[in-house]
């Protein structure tokens, strides 16, 4: 579970449920 | 500077990312609270997740550790962006935890991976772009 910058809780699997995703996870926000 | 420099990389390529029917989503492991200030500045207009507990970073097995910063290469790659004009912010989250590149879907398929062996280490977007289905 991932948050949005607003905080709202984001399932990961709902990202690429309908259509694809290129996901890049970063090291951090330095 | 380095997560930077990836995210303004792949920003450029959010376009082309949308032209293939995919959508561009960035995670870093700080805190959701400095999540929007990193987007507006290295990642306008994208969608910016934040993941501190690093579920996916574990689950997907992602590198980390003090040798994946402090070794040649990541010197190597700090030069680099740097002639691009990138600087060192605050560390805001993890910073012996690397990262990676994913294409999933549409469902749990996954069409690419790639961890990155060190900071800076990053894929060429293309690479991603190629992967996604059509």
């Amino acid at each position: 579970m991932a948050t949005d910058s607003d905080g709202t809780a984001v399932r990961l699997g709902d990202l690429w449920a309908e259509r694809p995703v290129v996901l890049v996870l970063l090291r951090h926000y330095g | 500077m380095l997560c930077r420099e990836q995210a303004a990389q792949f920003t450029e390529y959010a376009d082309a990312i949308t032209a293939k029917g995919a959508d561009l989503v960035f995670i870093g492991n700080g805190e959701s609270i400095w999540a929007g200030g990193f987007r507006d500045r290295f990642a306008p207009g994208q969608r910016v997740l934040s993941d501190p507990k690093r579920d996916a970073y574990w689950q997907l097995k992602m590198k980390k550790g003090a040798k994946t910063v402090w070794n040649p290469k990541t010197a190597a790659h700090g030069a680099r962006a740097t002639s691009k004009g990138f600087i060192q912010g605050r560390t805001r989250g993890v910073g012996f935890q690397q990262g990676g590149v994913l294409v999933m879907g549409p469902g749990d398929i996954l069409h690419y991976l790639y961890r990155s062996d060190e900071a800076g280490d990053h894929p060429d977007p293309d690479e991603a772009i190629a992967a996604i289905p059509v």
